[in-house]
């Protein structure tokens, strides 16, 4: 089974600092990673592959420095891995990202399964993955939490919901988006930490991809407008609470009952 | 100075990691500078108060735990200096009650490392000082005393000594102590046996070319109160990576273990194989841990956690190293782990430090304190003590882990009671363990130290005439005998000499 992975890569923080010029996010001397839910998507493919035999191909759309989360996902045991980078792609929302990716899965062609994170932590959208598969075509099952079967032409898997899970079937080839519930990611082994050091990654840019549809990318194609990007002001204060333990308790126990609380 | 007389503040400062519950002041002193530090010992001095210092509070033995009169808490000393770089690093002054971590990340941010990593980050410095505790680097890097290069402290005299390393050194096996009131303490150094380990935390420091500075080092707060030490830094290593093998059997565990030591030490080098440090966890740790990281290999009987630096020159080559080595001992991929970014590093990291939060959650459920042993023996020895160990507990059918500083020999025995029978039982195990490092030339505590709680393992080691000779040395410093009583030696020790 080849199965394709989206990957991301994210800035290791979550005080993640803005230029007030520009409205951009500051990356330098910021680390950073392959997003976490990203890592689960990637033990997934390699558990399928494990079993099943076949290839795992990472993908991944960003700058030239995101050929380290490819490495370090050759380090975990992925076979190849391919960056889209491209100069038209800069400003891309969500919807020229999923169009991107569905271009690259036309390119690739010969796979059965698609498998994304729920969602990167930089933007929280959790858009694109459902988007690449309305590009494509694809049945997709959102917050696999297990996959209980699995066959060169179906699948079912647990959907984890707020209050118990769904069970779903669906022919391949699908895109299938995990929750951090569905396995334990593995580090990276130390061949394959050796593998990944001298691996060169794919690069592919929009002209790489025959029919590729500029105007749909970028800044210019995408519907999205950003206005204003801010680091929002924390607006609430500590109180302290005056008095010995008994008196102190009683006077949150009423604070909270103003409030509603309880 | 604050001073604070609330007994649910006090129940605060009675507690260190020992499960000691016995502790009980009638007040929390709070002292802002040295001089009132002074002041308030001079006085208590008088009136034959006792002190038991408190720092941190992540000690195992009850160290900062008080039996009675005051506690002195060094809280409000949580000042750091800046970095005096040098061309082979730097040095730091700070405070006694900066905490680790804090000093950890300080020394990163200017590129340079402060080498000792006792597990508990939220230690603090006067802490670790007084202890001279340790940690897992210390295969490489050796425990806090090398890293002092001098300290501040002030007697129970209200007497300030500064003293820094080279400045006074053993001359006739008398130490000298220049103290600002213009007075010199003299005194012969402690006669105890000699050990033959480096990593010692049992009592005091004692050897003839011995620099005063290193009596000072794991005094347990028995000569006086730290204020000020002067730290050395080194240039941090580019990179660092960890590595967790874990094999088939133990003993190709123990094997390993040995090759990693001598080749370190130069004796049968191995290309490359020289890590910053060497641990090790048997089966029934790795038991306890499987519940919550179920990447453990099933065929895993034990496991040794490496983590080796590099420059960014050699990174390429420290992992060839590795991976040719690993290849050597036939250990398949799939029972290494490897951890080089920081993310993945903080999982190994979590995996080390679930196990005694894993011990302690169970002692807690038992209500028995659990029985760990801290001996370290002279590397001829470790085999024999290892049998030694296995032996006594298979026979002994009480639930047990082994784990621990296998680089330096020192491995930790946790047995979990169940019952008062079975925490004697490993309480009489403790003590066969204690006597048999002792004949080998081992020490009864390589880390944790002597506190209130381990005073009759140490007498294994020093006998009373060793009580008699720390207790001399003692009185040198504390005449009144105020300070922290009881650590390292029973106080009776002290009546015998007044």
């Amino acid at each position: 089974m080849n199965i394709v992975v989206f990957i991301k890569q994210v800035v290791a923080t979550t005080n993640v600092k803005l230029d007030p010029e520009t409205g951009t996010m500051i990356r330098d001397g910021v680390e950073c990673i392959l997003n976490p839910f990203d890592e689960y998507a990637v033990e997934e493919a390699l558990r399928i592959k494990e079993k099943m035999g076949g290839k795992v191909t990472v993908v991944t759309m960003g700058p030239p420095q995101a050929k380290e989360i490819i490495r370090k996902t050759i380090g975990m045991g992925v076979d190849e891995g391919i960056l889209i980078s491209d100069r038209a792609l800069a400003g891309s929302d969500t919807w020229a990202t999923a169009y991107t990716l569905s271009q690259v899965l036309k390119k690739i062609g010969d796979y059965q399964l698609v498998i994304t994170g729920k969602q990167a932590v930089d933007g929280d959208t959790a858009q694109v993955g459902p988007e690449v598969a309305a590009c494509e075509g694809l049945p997709m099952i959102a917050w696999v939490r297990k996959i209980e079967e699995i066959s060169e032409t179906s699948i079912r898997a647990e959907r984890l919901m707020e209050d118990g899970y769904d069970v779903l079937e669906s022919p391949l080839p699908a895109l299938i988006s995990v929750v951090k519930e569905i396995n334990e990611p593995r580090l990276e082994s130390l061949r394959g930490k050796m593998k990944a050091k001298k691996y060169e990654p794919k690069v592919w840019g929009v002209a790489d991809m025959p029919g590729f549809d500029v105007a749909q990318v970028g800044l210019k194609g995408s519907p999205t407008k950003v206005f204003k990007t801010f680091t929002p002001k924390r607006q609430y204060k500590g109180e302290m609470i005056a008095g010995d333990a008994a008196q102190a308790a009683a006077t949150l126990v009423g604070k909270i009952k103003e409030m509603n609380i309880v | 100075m604050l001073i604070k007389t609330d007994p649910a503040i006090i129940a605060g400062y009675l507690e260190d990691a020992s499960g000691y519950t016995e502790g009980c002041a009638t007040q929390v002193v709070i002292p802002e500078t040295e001089a009132e530090i002074a002041e308030y010992l001079n006085a208590a001095s008088q009136r034959r108060e006792a002190i038991t210092i408190s720092g941190g509070r992540t000690g195992v033995t009850a160290g900062c735990v008080p039996q009675n009169g005051s506690i002195l808490s060094l809280e409000r000393f949580d000042q750091l200096g800046n970095i005096e770089k040098t061309p082979d690093g730097g040095s730091i002054l700070a405070q006694s009650a900066v905490r680790l971590d804090t000093l950890k990340a300080t020394a990163l941010a200017a590129r340079l490392l402060y080498g000792p990593d006792p597990t508990e980050r939220t230690g603090t410095l006067g802490g670790n000082v007084a202890t001279n505790a340790s940690g897992g680097q210390c295969f490489k890097y050796g425990t806090t005393r090398e890293h002092v290069l001098g300290l501040t402290m002030i007697l129970s005299t209200g007497e300030k000594l500064r003293l820094e390393r080279g400045q006074s050194l053993c001359k006739n096996n008398i130490l000298r102590f220049p103290l600002d009131s213009g007075r010199n303490i003299e005194c012969q150094r402690p006669q105890l046996p000699t050990l033959k380990v480096d990593k010692n935390a049992a009592g005091y420091y004692s050897t003839p070319e011995m620099d005063a500075l290193d009596l000072l080092i794991g005094m347990d707060g028995t000569l006086g109160v730290i204020t000020e030490i002067k730290l050395k830094l080194l240039p941090a290593p580019a990179g660092i990576f960890s590595l967790v093998i874990f094999f088939p059997t133990q003993a190709a565990a123990l094997e390993c273990a040995g090759q990693i030591r001598n080749s370190s030490q130069g004796n049968q080098p191995i290309a490359g194989i020289a890590p910053a440090s060497l641990e090790f966890m048997d089966i029934h740790s790795l038991n306890l841990l499987k519940p919550n990281f179920s990447t453990i290999p099933a065929v895993g009987q034990a496991a040794l956690l490496i983590e080796q630096e590099h420059t960014l020159e050699s990174e390429g080559q420290a992992l060839s190293h590795w991976f040719d080595y690993c290849t050597d001992l036939n250990v398949p991929e799939n029972l290494i782990w490897f951890a080089q970014t920081e993310k993945d590093r903080e999982r190994i990291r979590a995996f080390r430090h679930a196990l005694p939060e894993v011990v302690n959650t169970i002692v807690r459920q038992r209500k028995f304190r659990k029985v760990g042993t801290d001996m370290a023996v002279p590397e001829s020895e470790f085999p024999g003590m290892f049998e030694v160990y296995a032996q006594g507990l298979n026979a002994s059918g009480l639930e047990y882990l082994i784990f621990g500083h296998i680089g330096e020999c020192h491995l930790h025995v946790n047995v979990l009671p169940k019952t008062q029978a079975e925490f004697d039982q490993a309480k009489a195990m403790y003590l066969n363990f204690a006597q048999q490092a002792v004949q080998r030339g081992g020490t009864v505590s390589a880390e944790h130290g002597i506190g209130k709680i381990k005073h009759d393992f140490f007498q294994l080691m020093v006998g009373a005439h060793g009580f008699q000779e720390i207790a001399r040395v003692k009185r040198c410093f504390d005449p009144a005998l105020i300070l922290n009583r009881n650590n390292i030696f029973p106080e009776h020790f002290l009546g015998a000499l007044i």
